[in-house]
């Protein structure tokens, strides 16, 4: 008999099934139900959730299964385009080790050879558990017993965090941007990430590599530029994709670009070739004219050629031509040494003013200010009740840097000493959001530190090492199933808001962190999530509101039919900037009435090569992955399934050793092996190796075990070390240890 | 021996779908109120003798195999065994061709149509409604073959005795359908 529907359901009618085998083939009703038509092909504009550019996304779904992901024609930050991370992003969603369902530990001991005895549990059993355990420990201990390791977003996570009084939440950022964060809101007046390379003329770039290892919208302003004739000189260790590309690359000596930087801004105010016209108008160069000459005098080229292995010559024609043949730019971004080296803070300061000298901040071909739609908050929509004042023990430390906790930050790379050494004991509750302990210099420490904590929620897509150590685990959505309005700022001389909007229903039991604010609110500080009318704020009416004021449309719905919204304005340059003076500061007076160098001041990476570590150890963010959150993904895994440390022919012949044979390579506090790979592109005194990879073998199916943790030869640090080295921005460090290295 | 697959075949899907040990000590009972033959008796008391008697030890049991935040060794989805691994693959689409053909599609909407367990129970309902041996070598080769993959991988990793007799009855069943 062949199979029809009539006949199926002739043969599986109701008579047919009280016949035989009632109960076992009546399961059958509890798992399906009648069909509904098959949905066809949907094109759905949404915006990527990888990195923080957003790029949109045209996304292509058939019968509910996202099959294709492309750049959106028009788009700003991608320009009709998806970098390799982008077009694999539905590997991520359909990663067959993505966390599906509430799960609670019940086994308490907690270590690596314990099995947690996770059991699958209900949402409301979940928050029911979390909220009273934040109730108990909140009124046993303080609001400063509660630690969360998360980004200040969403907005309804942030008013979730601020109404219970949170002190203690920690981001990665002091590993990425945040000492630049603390230098441009005194010397330029806020955050810069647009850099306007395709109008530039010269573009000077220390470190990371603009063209491969970051934003999209850098890579096509920098190519742009190098169609157009500007000269581009880099100073990076390594050979790197944006070395190919330039005019000039110098090997510098790891953790001497401040002293190359200092340099050029001795030879423009030397010479008096800065933009005589923004600085007198603009800056506060006049006023201290005689502070900033005297302090560069003697940062001469010749000092910077026997710190950095530069030329002085290099230095000194390099610096003339980026004052007089620009507009120059000098981006200062993430791994661009913002977090790399203890003096990355006197760097970013550096920098800024090699920016304000050149005249081009917030000018075409320079660092700009994004311009960007303004999307309200939740403060705004419905403004709360008046927040607790936050009170209790920074367990961090961060309150020994107060510009850092101007800017709302923390210091991933001090919070397991805060947590082992100065308040042991302190932190009882932890929620970790989308973080793993990859994410953390030495990362075996924080899992010390995270193991004392007596309870630990755990929110993600994928079971990442922190899951093992967690009392609660959160399956999160991916960003191709959330709702959000995405205003970008990478590429923002135009504003543009992209929605974002999920392209398939949330799969299995996945919900979003806002939804997990508003249920945890209404538990532990209802008054704080109605809205004026007395009901329960709800995320969709949220969007619609949002959407309405920020003059998108008239509802959510209606916003995500259309996707996108440019706002054309001409670009008007500022004269007035967010500074205290209201003007570019070269000379911060702010920093000296703190006690710190108000003045860019050389000062030596904390970890010099010696007999016993003589090598620089280098870490980087490949192309290929996003830190430590893609390496599951199975199209970019194979692409770069693990990692490897990266020598140079000359190093490998000094040492014996060959392509692919196993090394030791040991910090002061740790040691990795793993396969040599030899290149022609790095300087002989470095090691470099990616990071992200070291995923514990039983987490992930495809990163588990593969590679090793670059982080594990990274010293964590103690507060008083930045305090104590002038690193008042809270640069972490990442790049800073030197190595030994041992053939095996 | 096993003269009526399907009763078996649900079994085992409803052994991948719940972990009520009492509710699949029931469909036990039931199993065994219509064996005929004394191999299924015997299957029947190695079954029930291997489900666990503590509280929730299913339960972890099964989240430590299909569904483990510390990473799950077996996949449940037939997708997760092709050669890229992932859900929501070419096998999720033909399950739900299989199902749609007949007008019934799996009640969980925002879930992978590959589910072991949602392959099994269908499977014993089309043994159940006679269709065409051709339709069920088809639906086996398919839809079933992979599970010998995931009978594997459960014999490797479990703890417990009740996955390792279901997953030994998963391949006799295979056997049965095969031969």
């Amino acid at each position: 008999m062949a199979l029809t529907r009539r006949s199926w359901l002739r043969m599986t009618g109701a008579a047919g099934l009280a016949s035989v085998h009632s109960r076992l083939l009546a399961g059958f009703e509890d798992w399906f139900q009648p069909a509904s038509s098959a949905p066809g092909e949907q094109v759905l504009i949404t915006a990527c959730g990888i990195c923080d550019s957003a790029c949109a996304i045209r996304a292509t779904v058939q019968d509910g299964v996202v099959r294709f992901l492309e750049g959106l024609p028009g788009d700003f930050q991608g320009q009709g385009k998806l970098c390799g991370k982008g077009a694999a992003g539905a590997g991520f969603l359909y990663d067959p080790d993505r966390l599906k369902y509430p799960m609670k530990r019940t086994n308490p001991r907690k270590g690596p050879n314990e099995d947690p005895g996770f059991v699958r549990i209900s949402w409301q059993e979940a928050l029911d558990t979390i909220a009273d355990r934040i109730r108990s420990y909140k009124s046993r201990h303080g609001a400063e017993s509660l630690l969360f390791v998360t980004r200040p977003a969403p907005d309804l996570w942030v008013r979730f965090m601020r109404a219970l009084g949170v002190v203690n939440r920690v981001d990665h950022r002091d590993e990425c941007f945040q000492s630049d964060m603390v230098v441009q809101r005194y010397t330029t007046g806020g955050k810069s990430w647009g850099n306007d390379f395709e109008n530039s003329r010269y573009i000077l770039l220390f470190g990371f590599d603009m063209v491969t290892k970051t934003k999209l919208a850098y890579a096509h302003g920098v190519l742009a530029a190098k169609q157009r004739g500007a000269r581009i000189v880099v100073f990076n260790p390594e050979f790197n994709t944006q070395a190919r590309l330039a005019d000039e690359w110098y090997p510098i000596r790891p953790g001497s670009d401040l002293a190359v930087a200092l340099a050029m801004i001795h030879v423009i105010v030397n010479e008096n070739l800065f933009n005589q016209e923004f600085v007198d108008q603009f800056t506060n160069f006049r006023q201290y004219e005689k502070e900033i000459r005297a302090h560069f005098a003697h940062y001469t080229p010749e000092w910077a050629e026997g710190l950095s292995d530069v030329p002085a010559e290099a230095i000194r024609r390099i610096a003339r031509e980026f004052a007089t043949q620009g507009p120059g730019i000098v981006p200062m971004h993430k791994k661009t040494l913002a977090a790399n080296y203890m003096n990355a803070t006197q760097l970013a300061h550096a920098v800024s003013i090699l920016n304000i000298l050149a005249g081009t901040v917030d000018r075409p071909g320079g660092r700009y200010f994004p311009r960007t739609i303004p999307i309200p908050g939740v403060d705004a929509v419905y403004p709360p009740p008046a927040y607790p004042r936050p009170e209790g023990r920074r367990v961090d430390g961060a309150d020994k840097l107060p510009l850092v906790r101007e800017v709302d930050s923390g210091s991933f790379s001090t919070l397991a000493d805060g947590m082992l050494n100065k308040y042991p004991g302190m932190i009882k509750f932890a929620f970790f959001n989308m973080y793993t302990l990859l994410a953390f210099p030495l990362p075996a420490q924080m899992e010390e530190a995270l193991r004392r904590v007596e309870f630990t929620v755990v929110m993600d897509t994928l079971p990442t090492d922190t899951a093992l150590l967690a009392d609660i685990v959160l399956p999160s959505v991916t960003y191709l199933e959330a709702a959000d309005l995405v205003p970008r700022e990478y590429w923002a001389k135009t504003p543009q808001v992209v929605v974002r909007q999920p392209v398939v229903p949330a799969m299995f039991e996945t919900r979003s962190i806002g939804w997990v604010a508003i249920e945890l609110g209404k538990r532990l500080a209802p008054e704080y999530f109605r809205t004026p009318t007395g009901e329960w704020i709800s995320p969709a009416a949220l969007l619609d509101e949002k959407v309405k004021r920020a003059g998108l449309g008239s509802s959510f719905a209606e916003f995500r039919s259309v996707g996108i919204h440019t706002r054309q304005q001409p670009f008007t340059p500022r004269t007035t900037f967010a500074t205290p003076s209201g003007k570019c500061q070269i000379y911060v007076p702010e920093f000296a009435a703190r006690g710190y160098d108000p003045l860019p001041v050389w000062k030596p990476k904390a970890e010099q090569p010696s007999p016993e570590h003589p090598y620089y150890y280098l870490t980087f963010i490949p192309a290929i992955h996003r830190r430590n959150s893609t390496q599951n993904n199975p199209i970019l895994h194979e692409m770069m399934p693990t990692n490897a440390a990266i020598i140079s022919r000359t190093l490998a012949d000094r040492l014996g050793v060959r392509e692919g044979q196993m090394v030791r390579i040991r910090s002061r506090v740790g040691a990795i092996e793993l396969p040599a790979h030899i290149t022609e592109t790095l300087r002989p005194d470095c090691v470099m190796v990616a990071h992200g990879f070291g995923h514990r073998s039983r987490m992930l199916s495809l990163a588990g075990g593969q590679g090793v943790r670059d982080g594990d030869l990274i010293p964590s640090r103690a507060i008083e070390e930045f305090v104590a080295a002038g690193n008042f921005g809270g640069a972490a460090c990442i790049m800073d240890a030197v190595v030994n290295i041992e053939p095996l | 021996m096993f003269p009526d697959t399907a009763p078996w075949f649900a079994f085992a899907a409803a052994a991948l779908l719940k972990t009520d040990a009492q509710e699949l000590f029931a469909l036990l009972h039931e199993l065994r109120a219509e064996a005929t033959d004394p191999a299924s008796e015997a299957w029947i008391e190695r079954l029930a003798a291997s489900l666990p008697q503590e509280p929730q030890a299913l339960e972890k049991e099964y989240a430590r195999l299909f569904l483990n935040p510390a990473g799950s060794p077996c996949s449940l989805w037939q997708s997760a065994y092709g050669d890229t691994p992932q859900l929501m693959g070419a096998a999720h689409e033909s399950a739900l061709q299989w199902y749609r053909a007949v007008g019934v599609q799996p009640a969980r909407s925002n879930e992978p149509a590959d589910h072991a367990g949602l392959l099994l129970m269908f499977f014993a309902r089309l043994l159940e409604s006679g269709a065409d041996p051709d339709q069920l070598d088809r639906f086996r080769q398919d839809h079933l073959a992979w599970m010998r993959g995931l009978a594997d991988c459960v014999e490797r990793h479990t703890r417990l005795p009740f996955y390792r007799e279901v997953m030994g009855l998963l391949r006799r069943l295979l056997d049965t359908v095969s031969a």
